[in-house]
C-alpha cells in the first residue's frame, strides 16, 4: 500500500494501550510489545501480507500495519484490534499443536477444497475470540466490521453473509447491521438457518473450540464447493493467522489422525445437540440417509488405521505456514511413527574387560558427539579447523582388570526401494518405518549405522561408512529410488574388505524381497556374490540377517543360510515392524518380543 | 403510535434462570396462575380458562405447554413483569405463541438455555404491548424473529435439507480423493 507513513503519534498511543489490551485476556500473559509498522512496506517484511495485524505464535509477537489501520479506518480501535490479536495467542488457535489438531480435523470435511482449511481455521477462531471479546469485555469488534465493509469495494459472498449473519445473532444485532441485508428484508433461509447453527456452535464449543472445528468446517463445505475460494475473505482483510505456525516446532502427535476428525466431522444441522431437534417432532420428514459424517469406504486407502499418510501429514504441517521439504516431513512422520516401537538396542558384553585408558588419536568426523573432539591435539595438528578433517578425538583402550562393558552392536542395514516399494514420502512405507524403528534404536544404544538405499545397477543412496549422525541416516533410509532391482555389492564388500577385527562388531540387515537374489552376482570386478557375503559376514562378526517378504520361493535362499545369514519372512509389509522389535530383542539379548 | 417501553430484557431473563424447581414440578397451574393474577390486581380467570388449564386426561402436548404455563405464571410474579401486563396480555401468550413453541421446546429450557429465556421474555413483552428498554419497535421484531422457535426450526430444516445434497457431494468427493491417492501409489 502506497501513500503517507502513519504517523508516529500513533504508534504510541496504540503503545501506550498494549497493556489495556493484555488485560482483556489476563494480565499475566507473557507477550512481547507489538510491532508496530507504520508503513504496510515494513509490515511486508515482518511477514504480514494479508491483514492489517497477525500473530506469530513461533516468537510469540504481535504485527500490526498502521498504515491499512488508518486506510481502514480503525485507528480508533487499538484495544479491539490487539485484543483480537492476542486472543489468537491466548484463546485460539493458542498453540501450533492446536491450530494443527483443528486443520486436521477440517479437512477431513472439506474433500476437495483441503486447502482452505488454515483460513477456516482462521475465521472459526475469529468468531470465538470476538464473541468473548464482544460480549464478556464490552468491546465494539462489530465495528470493525463495519468499517472493513465500507472501506472495502467488494461484495459480500454467501458464505461471508453468513459469517456475519451469525455475529449479528451472537450479539444481537439488528439484521443489516454487518450483512448486506434490506432492513425487513431477511438473507435466504439457508444462510438464516446455518447462522442460527453457526452461533449456537460457537457458544456450544466456547471452552473446547476445537471440538467443533469440524463442524464448522462442513458448515462452510457447501457454500466453498458452490463458489469456491472466493468464497472466503472478500475483503481480504481477515488473514491474520493462517501463518501463525511459520518457524514453529512441528507439533507431535499429527502422524496419526484423533478419532475426532472422523467423528466431528459433522454438519451442525445433523447434530442434535445444536440443532434443536433432538426433543422435537420436527425432524420427521428430514431424509434418512444423511445422519452423520461421511462414511469411509473400508477398501479405501485414504487416512484407513491407525496413521494418516507422510503427504496428508505434509499438507497439515504446510497449511500451518511451515515451510518443509518432503525430507523433512518425512523424517519427522517416521520418528513420530517409530517411537512407540523403539527398543533399547541390545549390547553383548565385550571380550575385551577392563579399564578405560587413553591410547592416541583418531580422525572425529561430523555426527560424533561434538565433545568427544580433542580440541589441543586438533589445534595442534592443524590451526585451521576443518570437521571431519584435521578434528580428532582421543582413543582409549582398556585395562584387562576392569570389569567387561556392554558394547553395542552397530548396524548396516540395506533397504530394497525397487520399483515395488512404496514411496515413503507419499504413502507409509512398512520397510522404511522398520528402518527407521532400528536405526533409532541403535543410535538410542550408542551404536553406529551405515544405510543403504539400493534399486538397480548403480542405483544407491548411502551413507557412506557407519555414523551417528541421525539426519543422514534417515536421509538414505527414508529416500526413494523405484527403479530396477539389483542388490548393491561392492557397497558391502567395500565396507568390509577393510574391517578390522578390533572395530566394533556389525550385524548385516537386509530388507527385500524376492529380488535379494541378486546378491549372488558377481560383483563389477568380477568376485562372486557367495565370497563377497562369506567375507563380510565374517568380519562384521555381528551376524546377518535378510528379512523377506516372498511372493515365490527364489533360488538362493538354502545357500544363504549355508553361507551364515538368518533368513525371515514376514507375511506382509506391516510385519517389517514387529520383526524389528523381535530383532532388537531375541537375537541379540535373548529377551521375547 | 409506537409501544410503550417496558423493562430491560435481561430484568426477565434472570427472573427466569431464576425459576424455583417447584415450578417445574406437577403444579396446579390453574390455581397458581389465579394467586399470582389476584396478587397483580388482575382480572381473575375465567370459567373456561381454568377448565382449559385443568384437563382431566391431558395429552403429552398438553402436559408440556401447562409446565410452560408454569413457568410464565413464575415470570409474570415479578412485580416490575407483573406491572405491564394483564390477565388478557397473559392469556394472549397463553393461548397464542406458547402453544406453538411449548410444541417444540420444554419447559425446562425456557429456564435453562440463554435463548429460550430470551424468546420467553420477548414473547411476552410483545403480548403486553411493550418494547424493552432500549430498543426500538424494529429492533425488538428482529431479535425475536431471530430467536423465535418455529421460524428457527423451519430454517433449520431448510438447512438440513440443504445439507443432505452437500453431504452426497462430500462423500462422493471423498471417494474421488482415496481413489486418487490409491492410483498415485499404485504408480509410484
Amino acid at each position: 500500500m502506497r501513500g503517507r507513513a502513519a504517523p508516529t503519534e500513533l504508534v504510541e498511543a496504540w503503545q501506550d494501550r498494549w497493556s489495556d489490551a493484555l488485560g482483556l485476556w489476563s494480565r499475566f500473559t507473557r507477550l512481547r510489545p507489538p510491532t508496530l509498522c507504520t508503513t504496510s512496506a515494513a509490515a511486508r517484511r515482518e511477514g504480514l501480507r494479508d491483514s492489517f495485524a497477525m500473530i506469530r505464535l513461533a516468537d510469540q509477537s504481535v504485527v500490526v500495519d498502521l498504515q491499512r489501520i488508518v486506510a481502514l479506518g480503525l485507528a480508533d480501535r487499538p484495544l479491539e484490534v490487539l485484543g483480537h490479536e492476542i486472543g489468537h495467542h491466548i484463546a485460539a488457535p493458542a498453540s501450533v499443536t492446536t491450530s494443527a489438531r483443528v486443520i486436521a480435523r477440517m479437512r477431513v470435511a472439506l474433500p476437495g477444497v483441503e486447502h482452505t482449511a488454515p483460513m477456516l481455521a482462521n475465521l472459526y477462531a475469529d468468531l470465538l475470540i470476538n464473541d468473548r471479546l464482544q460480549r464478556d469485555r464490552g468491546l465494539a469488534v462489530h465495528e470493525l466490521y463495519r468499517a472493513i465493509a465500507a472501506a472495502s469495494r467488494s461484495t459480500p459472498t454467501p458464505l461471508w453473509r453468513m459469517y456475519l449473519r451469525t455475529y449479528e445473532i451472537l450479539w444481537a444485532l439488528q439484521g443489516g447491521t454487518l450483512t448486506d441485508a434490506e432492513p425487513g428484508a431477511p438473507l435466504a433461509s439457508r444462510i438464516e438457518g446455518d447462522a442460527q447453527l453457526c452461533a449456537r456452535l460457537v457458544r456450544s464449543y466456547t471452552s473446547q473450540w476445537a471440538d467443533g472445528a469440524g463442524r464448522f468446517a462442513a458448515l462452510c463445505f457447501g457454500y466453498l464447493e458452490a463458489d469456491g475460494d472466493r468464497s472466503l475473505d472478500p475483503a481480504g482483510v481477515w488473514d491474520d493467522a493462517t501463518t501463525a505456525g511459520a518457524g514453529a516446532r512441528i507439533p507431535p502427535g499429527l502422524a496419526a489422525p484423533d478419532p475426532e476428525e472422523e467423528a466431528g466431522a459433522i454438519h451442525p444441522a445433523l447434530d442434535p445437540a445444536l440443532n434443536g431437534l433432538g426433543r422435537t417432532t420436527g425432524d420427521a420428514a428430514a431424509p434418512a440417509d444423511v445422519t452423520g459424517p461421511p462414511r469411509v469406504d473400508p477398501g479405501s486407502t485414504a487416512s484407513a488405521g491407525q496413521h494418516r499418510e507422510p503427504f496428508e501429514y505434509g499438507e497439515i504441517l504446510r497449511a500451518l505456514g511451515m515451510d518443509l521439504t518432503g525430507h523433512e516431513v518425512a523424517v519427522r512422520y517416521y520418528r513420530e511413527l517409530a517411537q512407540r516401537h523403539l527398543v533399547p538396542f541390545p549390547t553383548r558384553p565385550d571380550t575385551t574387560p577392563g579399564e578405560v585408558l587413553p591410547e592416541g588419536f583418531e580422525a572425529w568426523t561430523p555426527g560424533e558427539p561434538l565433545a568427544d573432539i580433542d580440541w589441543l591435539q586438533t589445534v595442534l595438528t592443524s590451526p585451521t579447523v576443518i570437521p571431519g578433517v584435521t578434528t580428532v578425538q582421543r582413543v582409549h583402550g582398556v585395562d584387562d582388570m576392569a570389569p567387561p562393558a556392554p558394547v553395542p552392536v552397530d548396524l548396516d542395514i540395506y533397504i530394497d526401494s525397487s520399483g515395488s516399494m512404496p514411496n515413503p514420502q507419499q504413502r507409509l512405507s512398512y520397510p522404511a518405518l522398520a528402518g527407521t524403528v532400528l536405526v533409532l534404536s541403535a543410535l538410542r544404544a550408542g551404536a553406529r549405522v551405515q544405510a543403504t538405499l539400493w534399486s538397480g545397477a548403480q542405483q544407491f543412496q548411502t551413507t557412506d561408512g557407519f555414523t551417528e549422525d541421525r539426519d543422514a541416516i534417515l536421509r538414505v533410509v527414508l529416500g526413494h529410488i523405484g527403479g530396477g532391482t539389483a542388490f548393491p555389492l561392492h557397497v558391502l564388500r567395500d565396507t568390509y574388505r577393510n574391517r578390522r577385527d578390533d572395530d566394533r562388531p556389525a550385524h548385516i540387515l537386509v530388507v527385500s524381497d524376492d529380488g535379494v537374489t541378486t546378491i549372488f552376482n558377481d560383483d563389477e570386478e568380477g568376485t562372486p556374490g557367495r565370497e563377497v557375503q562369506a567375507t563380510a559376514l565374517r568380519r562384521a562378526r555381528g551376524g546377518g540377517t535378510w528379512v523377506l517378504e516372498l511372493f515365490g520361493r527364489p533360488a538362493g535362499i538354502d545357500e544363504a543360510r549355508d553361507l551364515g545369514w538368518t533368513i525371515e519372512e514376514v507375511d506382509d509389509l506391516e510385519g517389517l515392524v514387529a520383526f524389528a522389535r523381535r530383532f532388537a530383542r531375541a537375537t541379540y539379548t535373548g529377551t521375547p518380543a | 403510535m409506537s409501544p410503550a417501553a417496558g423493562p430491560p430484557v435481561q430484568r426477565l431473563t434472570r427472573r427466569l434462570a431464576e425459576t424455583p424447581s417447584a415450578f417445574l414440578g406437577p403444579v396446579d397451574v390453574a390455581a397458581v396462575l389465579s394467586d399470582v393474577l389476584a396478587d397483580l390486581g388482575h382480572e381473575p380467570l375465567s370459567e373456561e380458562w381454568l377448565d382449559a388449564l385443568t384437563p382431566q386426561r391431558p395429552s403429552e402436548a398438553q402436559v408440556g405447554w401447562l409446565r410452560t404455563c408454569a413457568v410464565v405464571a413464575w415470570l409474570v410474579a415479578d412485580p416490575q413483569v407483573g406491572t405491564i401486563t394483564s390477565t388478557h396480555a397473559v392469556l394472549r401468550l397463553l393461548g397464542g405463541d406458547l402453544h406453538t413453541v411449548a410444541e417444540h421446546v420444554r419447559a425446562e429450557d425456557f429456564v435453562g438455555e440463554d435463548d429460550r429465556r430470551e424468546e420467553l421474555a420477548r414473547l411476552l413483552l410483545r403480548a403486553a404491548g411493550v418494547v424493552p428498554a432500549g430498543e426500538t419497535e424494529a429492533q425488538a421484531a428482529d431479535r425475536l424473529a431471530t430467536l423465535d422457535t418455529a421460524t428457527r426450526l423451519r430454517v433449520i430444516a431448510e438447512a438440513r435439507a440443504a445439507e443432505a445434497h452437500t453431504a452426497k457431494v462430500r462423500q462422493a468427493l471423498a471417494r474421488k480423493r482415496a481413489q486418487e491417492a490409491a492410483a498415485k501409489a499404485t504408480r509410484e
